[in-house]
């Protein structure tokens, strides 16, 4: 049940100053918000600008340089996350911070798990956590569950759960709506912990969720606070402008007109593979940017990766035509830390690993020709030269992104995969790989292309096809390719079904 | 905001325990490799302390020809820990060496054929161990436990009442310290020929770049077009190589070998590894340090003899010299 | 539920890698008895379980850091000493020998602590850390006695190997300790153990303290690998600085019968006592099959090998089955996408 005596203590959250270096970068200088008791405090900001730094502070990971937090009245003992439990701080982390090998119950109980005769009863931990699930509406939830047979969303619900029935005070969410389709659960779930007087401080780049849950918020810009808000005070574009220091305006490359672009270059029929994906048929032309869309799990991952020769098909055909020479594919993957990157060794190495046959002879590398080759490389993605001898762990997500990007560029493929290409890029990065998107499609080749942001597939993509339970539902283009319609489709409300 | 600006806490990255500040790149003088030849340097004219009469001519000659063993056997067991992979069957497949190359040799072919035959056949056995892994993604540490301990026992089968191998006279000749090259023993030579190669295929072959690429990420490798299959079969080949290879070389060093030859270098050849500077999870370090490993533990092992301290005293150091270089590592912070 | 549903489906204290390490230990152990006739009766089977008592302890210790995601090497150099010191020290003070045993198990309580803190405080790879610890347990065993030697008192020796009517006392040392195992493993900190091996960054941020849980680990292990030397002890009767050397890959290999999984997370010492079981089974059943016993080595890699096949082909069962409606081509999918 809800921690009615912590009514008393009226959660009124002061961040005071909070500064934090990491080697010569400044994630955080002078950063203050402060949260009301009972209100929920929105944290806005690009990928990079400090929220994550700030909730690690928040949580005691990561000790500040300077500054002072108080909760209550009372001060925050900083760098302890022992401390910041006691003190009524629950956080609902981005990365979901359940091992995959216990159960619902146990996380949802965890630190303190009761026992009898020193071994965890398995019975009370069901019965507590049962009580739990139902306290919060999530009763779909089976407590004997391990996490590692739970769906995305499902871990993403075990994860909020966990941190509401901690009785907080405070309660942070990052990101909560990622892996959620209708955040309207979450809503509700807010709404009855403020009536307890904690104060929530809610993380997220959807500007939609924001305007409808916020009462007041904080936009924080390269580790500083730019600006705070209450509720319906400043526009989107407003609040855009702010997060990214600029109007955003035509951030998009212009599309070509229809006419303009070409032959078939992939054609794929009645493509099944892995666990979800259960018969796609696409094409993408010649000079076509085509875009995916869909909710998590919809079976786009199989889709890309079994395009990109990593996952076997079950079912279908695919078939690729281009230029002599030229690879079928390439793929820029979902996570680049675990996927892409070789993050022990130098940016160079990173961008032209899967060249080697240009710059070696008999199996010998030739230093000189491996150096020119990056070089090349880099000038085609505008990555400064002097990255290219840093160790690729020391660049900022967007270069890092670049150098993903121009290696598969560099490949020559006669199709390129991209799969969620700007996730954890900045605002200008990511208008840098919308151009050269644009770029390598307007010489004549195929893009396909995945993202979780249905304003940016519209911007980008000449056609987008919606994904939904392992098929396309429906394809949009010209004016049928707005948001609204998009955002439908893969809701499953179809229009019409193709494929 | 220009793209220059570096940020090395990117919003989806998990929580540190430690601020991920990392030195930037011109900082060569903190690697670990250098600061481990260094201390090379160093104790040789400390070795002073151990006895009188060094440093000396032919303490350097001892030093290289003991090192050279454990330099061969450790570039294999180097390249495997490059890959994220352990190898655990180094002491069988250095006795399979020894044993081949003396029984085909007794059996009547010319020596230099029976070294080439014995370490191909040594490369084979590495071979199979690289297949197994990658084909079924069992981890190294097992599969190459499990591997050695059968060959062991096969060797064990075949030298049935004749465990010990006579080495062929060429072959130990190599090996004294009056066969010199240009003034110099030809087992020196021999050191800075593995020195050259092992450097040479770590560092300057696709195979080295793609067994680096292995030990960083298996999921980017296979991103970046890497056949992870091949690389873990050929890298586990060129270990079996080099152990056999030292297999040899000690035939011809003791004149003579038993099938426990390869006992005392296992650990030893971890333990070079590891000193050297390379991350035992694999996808950094350098043979040159691995190199430098081998010959400072070679040169502590001989001093400690020399002092007359017992067996015991010389693990001690051996086990501290290990430790000491992780902390090293760890403070000049690096991350494993 | 099937019987292919129970195997599948995954369990976290290892259950079901128990009951298979059983099923295995049974056919080997059986099939020794069934070849031969001599080892069906008691006594027979009194110096059986004394004989791979030793590796058994020191399975559950290894097991116990293995779950959290390490591999403890220094069970051979903890063995050693704790032997050397048995053998030296009870020699000279026959009456003290039950006090001696305690120390020398604080010893080993005191060793595997340095090596947690090594781990967690310090921030050293476990492997190559326990690696250092062993060399340099090694030489403090070779300081105390620098060759095979030293005695110990028969009234010792006979206490942990003789049987207790019809019972070995081995064998109630093993139970014994398998009831700690499944208290432990039942325990909250248990289940932290397993979910530090699983991810833990994850387990840190669930509340877990996983420095604490992670040391504890290290340090009860260090006191089970003494516990196994000075059970070694009991049945050499004498010590030998070296005497731990054979059981540093015989853990590892006792674990991998036992289906301990080497990406930590998972598994169960029980299982690998019972994998320490059918080691120590395979060579007599050779002998029993009269192939020489050259052979012992290649059977126990062939096993090993056999074991790690069996989680392998279980997954793949899963798939298969989980699937039944697709069409399938030639080959499996391989769906390993992360």
């Amino acid at each position: 049940m809800l921690d009615q005596k912590r009514e008393s203590d009226m959660a009124h959250v002061e961040i005071d100053d909070i500064s934090k270096r990491f080697g010569a970068t400044a994630a955080l200088s002078n950063v203050s918000m402060s949260v009301e008791a009972g209100a929920v405090h929105g944290l806005l900001g690009e990928n990079g600008a400090g929220k994550s730094t700030l909730m690690k502070v928040l949580s005691g990971i990561v000790v500040p340089d300077a500054g002072r937090v108080t909760v209550a009245g009372r001060p925050l003992q900083l760098g302890s996350p022992q401390a910041s439990r006691d003190i009524g701080l629950a956080m609902a982390y981005q990365e979901l911070s359940a091992p995959p090998n216990i159960t619902v119950a146990t996380k949802l109980c965890l630190p303190n798990l009761p026992t009898r005769f020193g071994m965890v009863s398995q019975r009370e931990l069901t019965a507590i956590a049962g009580a739990r699930l139902k306290e919060w509406d999530a009763e779909h939830l089976d407590p004997r569950a391990l996490i590692s047979d739970l769906s995305l969303a499902a871990r993403q619900e075990v994860e909020i759960i966990a941190a509401l029935s901690s009785s907080p005070a405070l309660l942070v969410l990052d990101e909560p709506t990622a892996a959620l389709p209708d955040p309207s659960w979450l809503f509700r779930q807010i709404h009855r912990i403020a009536d307890t007087g904690a104060a929530v401080v809610y993380i997220s780049h959807k500007l939609n969720e924001i305007k409808e849950i916020c009462d007041t918020g904080t936009v924080l810009r390269n580790g500083r606070t730019v600006a705070t808000f209450v509720r319906g005070e400043l526009s989107e574009d407003e609040l855009v402008e702010q997060m990214i220091g600029r109007s955003f305006n035509h951030v998009f490359p212009a599309k070509p007109e229809p006419t303009a672009v070409g032959k078939v270059v992939l054609d794929v029929r009645d493509l099944a593979a892995g666990d979800k994906l259960d018969g796609v048929s696409l094409q993408v032309r010649s000079g076509e940017i085509v875009g995916v869309a869909g909710l998590e799990g919809q079976g786009q991952r199989d889709l890309f990766y079994a395009l990109a020769g990593e996952l076997r098909p079950s079912a279908g055909s695919v078939s690729v035509t281009g230029d002599v020479g030229r690879i079928d594919f390439s793929l820029v993957p979902e996570e680049r830390k675990s996927e892409a990157l070789f993050l022990q060794m130098r940016s160079d190495f990173n961008l032209t690993l899967p060249l080697t046959s240009r710059f070696s002879t008999a199996s010998v590398v030739s230093r000189r020709r491996a150096r020119r080759l990056s070089e090349e490389v880099a000038g085609e993605v505008n990555l400064p030269l002097t990255m290219l001898s840093r160790r690729i762990a020391d660049l900022s997500g967007g270069n890092q992104q670049k150098v993903v990007f121009g290696r598969a560029i560099a490949q020559a493929p006669r199709c390129l995969l991209l799969f969620d290409p700007t996730r954890g890029v900045d605002a200008a990065t990511k208008l840098e790989i919308y151009k050269m998107t644009r770029d390598f499609a307007a010489k004549g080749h195929a893009v396909l292309v995945y993202s979780t942001e249905i304003p940016e597939l519209v911007g980008l993509c000449d056609r987008v096809c919606a994904l939904y339970d392992g098929r396309i539902a429906t394809e949009h283009a010209a004016d049928e390719l707005t948001e609204n319609s998009v955002m439908r489709s893969i809701l499953g409300h179809r229009a019409e079904v193709v494929g | 905001m220009t793209s220059e600006t570096t940020n090395p806490a990117p919003a989806s990255s998990p929580p540190a325990e430690q601020p991920t500040a990392t030195p930037p790149r011109s900082q060569w003088w903190r690697s670990q490799a250098l600061v481990v030849w260094v201390l090379l340097l160093l104790c040789l004219p400390l070795s002073r302390l151990a006895n009188e009469g060094f440093p000396s001519v032919s303490l350097l000659v001892n030093v290289a020809i003991l090192g050279l063993f454990l330099a061969v056997i450790a570039f294999g067991q180097g390249l495997v820990i490059l890959t994220g992979g352990i190898d655990l069957s180094v002491a069988s497949t250095v006795a399979l060496g020894a044993y081949l190359t003396g029984s085909l040799w007794t059996g009547g072919l010319p020596v230099a054929v029976a070294v080439v035959a014995a370490v191909a056949v040594c490369a084979a056995v590495g071979a199979v161990n690289g297949l197994i892994i990658s084909r079924f993604g069992f981890p190294a540490f097992i599969v190459t436990l499990a591997v050695g301990t059968i060959l062991g026992s096969v060797l064990l089968g075949a030298a049935r009442g004749a465990p010990a191998q006579a080495s062929p006279d060429s072959l130990s000749a190599l090996f004294r310290q009056d066969t010199t090259m240009l003034g110099v023993p030809v087992a020196i030579w021999l050191l800075v020929v593995v020195a050259a190669l092992g450097s040479f295929i770590q560092h300057q072959t696709t195979l080295g770049v793609r067994a680096y690429a292995l030990g960083n990420s298996v999921p980017a490798a296979r991103n970046a077009r890497v056949d992870v299959g091949r690389t873990t079969v050929s890298v586990y080949a060129v270990a079996g190589a080099a152990y056999g290879l030292g297999g040899v070389m000690l035939l011809g060093y003791a004149s003579g070998a038993d099938l426990n030859v390869g006992e005392p270098w296992l650990l030893p050849s971890i333990a070079a590894v590891v000193v050297g500077g390379a991350a035992i999870r694999g996808g950094s370090g350098s043979y040159g340090g691995t190199l430098a490993g081998a010959l400072l533990l070679t040169l502590l092992g001989i001093d400690i003899s020399a002092t007359g301290l017992s067996e015991g005293y010389k693990q001690i150091v051996y086990g501290a010299v290990i430790v000491i270089a992780l902390l090293g590592s760890r403070l000049a912070g690096r991350r494993f | 539920m099937t019987l292919v549903d129970s195997l599948t489906r995954r369990s976290v204290g290892g259950n079901r890698e128990s009951l298979i390490a059983a099923a295995i230990f049974v056919v080997c152990y059986g099939a020794v008895l069934f070849v031969t006739p001599f080892e069906r009766n008691s006594y027979a089977f009194n110096n059986f379980v004394v004989l791979m008592t030793p590796l058994a302890i020191a399975a559950v210790g290894t097991t116990l850091v293995l779950i959290t995601g390490g591999f403890d090497l220094s069970v051979a150099g903890t063995i050693s000493l704790s032997n050397v010191i048995a053998a030296t020290t009870m020699a000279e003070y026959p009456g003290a020998v039950w006090l001696i045993a305690v120390v020398v198990i604080a010893v080993g309580l005191l060793v595997g602590l340095v090596n947690g803190l090594l781990v967690v405080r310090a921030g050293l790879q476990s492997l190559a850390v326990t690696l250092g610890t062993f060399i340099i347990l090694t030489g403090i065993a070779l300081i105390v006695l620098p060759a095979p030697g030293g005695e110990v008192p028969e009234s010792y020796a006979l206490a942990l190997t003789d049987p207790l009517g019809p019972v070995p006392v081995a064998l109630l040392v093993l139970l014994a300790l398998a009831l700690a195992w499944w208290m432990f493993s039942t325990s909250p900190t248990g289940v932290a153990a397993y979910a530090i091996g699983a991810d833990r960054q994850a387990a840190r941020m669930s509340g877990v303290r996983t420095g604490r849980v992670e040391i504890l680990c290290y340090t009860l292990a260090g006191g089970l690998y003494a516990a196994a030397g000075l059970y070694l002890t009991a049945i050499t009767a004498s010590g030998d600085p070296n005497s731990g050397r054979s059981f540093l890959l015989t853990c590892f290999a006792a674990m991998a019968v036992g289906l301990v999984g080497f990406r930590g997370g998972s598994g169960s010492a029980v299982a690998a006592m019972l994998g320490a079981g059918t080691l120590i089974a395979l060579p007599k059943l050779l002998f029993a099959a009269g192939v020489e016993d050259f052979w012992s080595g290649a059977l126990q890699g062939v096993v090993i090998l056999l074991a790690l096949a069996i989680p392998f082909l279980v997954v793949r069962m899963a798939q298969a089955r989980r699937e039944p409606s697709r069409r399938r081509p030639a080959g499996i999918s391989e769906g390993r996408t992360r």
